[in-house]
This record gives C-alpha cells, structure tokens and sequence, in this order.
C-alpha cells in the first residue's frame, strides 16, 4: 500500500445510514424531542485499543457530516461512545447501559466474544446491532433480524486460508494455535476443517493447541511447535499476541511462516513483531483505500483525527 | 435492504451477513502490508 499501513478498516464499511434509517422507520424508543441517540462500542481501552478508536473516530465523522446537514427527520444525532474492554461481561453491561440510555442503534461491537453476548441484550429491546469485525459465524447465524455485519465471516476465511496453505504454499506438516476466544479458536477451527477438507491425507496437523491472550511469553509453546518441524502454522486471535509469536519463533528456531486471520492486520502488530513480522500472511478483505469513493472520506477523516493508528 | 456506501452497494441476506464478501491473502512487506494471493475464480 502506498502508506504502508491498513488505514481505514471495519469502520470504513459500516453503513450509518441504515441504522439511522432503521431508527427513524421503526420508531423507537429513546428519541428525545430534539435528538436521535445513537452508540458506537468497542474496546475503547487497553490492549486492542487502537481498533476501538478507529472504529469511534470513523462513526464520529460520519454522525457530524450528518449533523451539519441538519441531522435526521429535523433531530440531530447524538453518539454515545461504549468500551466493553474486549471482555464478554463488559460488553453486556455496557449494552444494557446503551439500551436503558434509550439508544436506538448500535455501531458494534469489534469481538465476536463481545458481540455475541451483547447482541442478545440488543436483541431483546429490537435496536439494530451493526458489528463492522465480528467474524465468528454464531454473530448471525442465530437468525436474528436486527443483527448485522459488514465483514466475512470465518467460516470464509478459514477456507480461503487452507486453500492458501495447501495450494500456493503446500504445505505438508501444519500447526494451528488459538487464542482460546470466541474469535480466535472459531477461526483456528474453521482453518483446520477446510484444511482437512482441501488437503486430503497429503496435510498433516502436527499441532493443534490454546495460548492465553494477555500472556507475554510464548516460547514454551512455540519450542513444542518447532520440535514438529511445521511448514506452516496458523493463528486465530488478534494482532497482540500475533506480534509477539512471530516474534519468539524467530527466538526459538521456529522458521516456518505465520498465516493468520484479519484479527492480526494491523500496523501495532508490525511495530510489537519488528523485522519478523516480514513474510507472514493475513487473510482480509481486499483494499478498500484505494477505491476512488474512498478518497474524500479518508481526506476528510485524516483532517479531523491523522492518520488511523494507535 | 442495501445501501450505497463508499465501497459499494452493501446489501445483506436473509440473517445479517453480506451478500457480497472476499477474502484475499496479505503479506507483511517492507514493514507494511501489501495484497498477494486471491482464490482462483474470485
């Protein structure tokens, strides 16, 4: 990419208007006579805060462009902003807050591990959920009607990395690690299961094992991984830990590329990696920041917020 | 229901997912990313 980084993701994709035309069609609760209230949630702080704020500066943008238009049905739109942390019990107080605080739409959550609890809550009250990164099959697969998301989901990208594996690569001798979430472990599931499915008895799981998010250290699992002598092993968890295995393999002799998912592609996990980081392979979406649409919006958010980043 | 956003026509199916989604591989180069590998016939 031009800049070298992936500027503008899941937010660049959400479509605020639906929800605000959700909101004005069904007439829902929480309008006050002068504003329409609406929220935007993620992790706002700690580790993945760099998505969290993303994601809000981008639905921040779009609600005062709206505002300065005049807003919506004559009201303007008020943003709440919710930090559920990345942590499912979070992520439900701050639904039920955002709901008894008469919200009438949702921009969120980032996590599948937050987004599915929370959806439930959101669910409840019939406010429209519209996650821009929650890839975990289970955020839609329930059937609910106010849920929505503007991302593939895993089951996609979990095949679209075996093929990867098995036919560019061909690899023979993989192992797969998870972040133990909802998240990580959903698509280091999918991954093996397509890989099994695409690679026939010509693939060779020779690991399949948790780390812990949150942990620093992974070079006692990664000397077990190496001691397999993989061509390849796949992570499913998020740009943080993605970092730091990538950069203890290189530690503990662990030569074989990283393929990972799009929890992993983000500018922090080349700053944690360092020179390691090179030569490992994400799936994602194509980009998007090249599309001649895009320029005005990425012009205009670079004016009020910089550069997306930490 | 669809919208005409900034990266095109978004339209949902019947359970919320998008009607339209693409994966592609990246690669980590020259500390950045750069698009390198897409399924053949997509």
């Amino acid at each position: 990419m031009a800049d070298s980084r992936v500027a503008g993701r899941g937010w660049f994709r959400v479509p605020l208007g639906l929800i605000l035309i959700w909101a004005g069609l069904s007439g829902c609760t929480g309008r006050t006579s002068d504003t329409i209230r609406i929220a935007v949630v993620g992790p706002m702080t700690g580790d993945q805060s760099k998505q969290g704020t993303d994601l809000k500066n981008g639905v921040d943008l779009v609600v005062a462009e709206w505002n300065e238009k005049g807003g919506i049905l004559g009201k303007k739109i008020e943003l709440r902003v919710g930090d559920d942390q990345h942590d499912p019990k979070q992520a439900v107080s701050i639904a039920n807050k955002l709901v008894n605080s008469g919200v009438v739409g949702v921009v969120g959550h980032w996590n599948s591990s937050s987004s599915i609890p929370a959806s439930e809550v959101y669910h409840r009250a019939n406010i429209p959920m519209i996650t821009p990164a929650s890839t975990n099959p289970q955020v839609t697969d329930r059937g609910y009607s106010n849920i929505f998301r503007v991302c593939g989901r895993d089951d996609q990208q979990g095949r679209v990395a075996a093929e990867f594996v098995v036919t560019r690569l061909k690899a023979k001798r993989v192992a797969v690690l998870h972040d133990k979430t909802t998240y990580g472990q959903g698509l280091a599931d999918e991954f093996k299961k397509s890989l099994t499915a695409i690679g026939g008895n010509g693939v060779e799981i020779v690991y399949y094992g948790g780390i812990t998010q949150g942990d620093k250290d992974f070079r006692g699992v990664l000397t077990t991984v190496a001691s397999k002598k993989p061509d390849v092993y796949f992570f499913g968890g998020i740009y943080p830990e993605g970092g730091l295995l990538v950069q203890q393999a290189k530690e503990v002799g662990l030569k074989a590329p990283m393929v990972s998912g799009d929890g992993v592609i983000d500018p922090v996990f080349i700053q944690i990696a360092g020179p390691a980081a090179e030569g490992t392979y994400l799936t994602f979406s194509p980009d998007t920041t090249r599309l001649p649409t895009a320029q005005e919006v990425l012009k205009r958010y670079r004016a009020r917020y910089g550069e997306p980043g930490p | 229901m669809s919208y005409d956003g900034i990266t095109g026509r978004i339209q949902f199916d019947a359970k919320g997912d998008l009607l339209t989604t693409q994966y592609v591989v990246w690669i980590t180069k020259h500390g950045g990313f750069e698009e390198f590998w897409k399924p053949e016939g997509r």
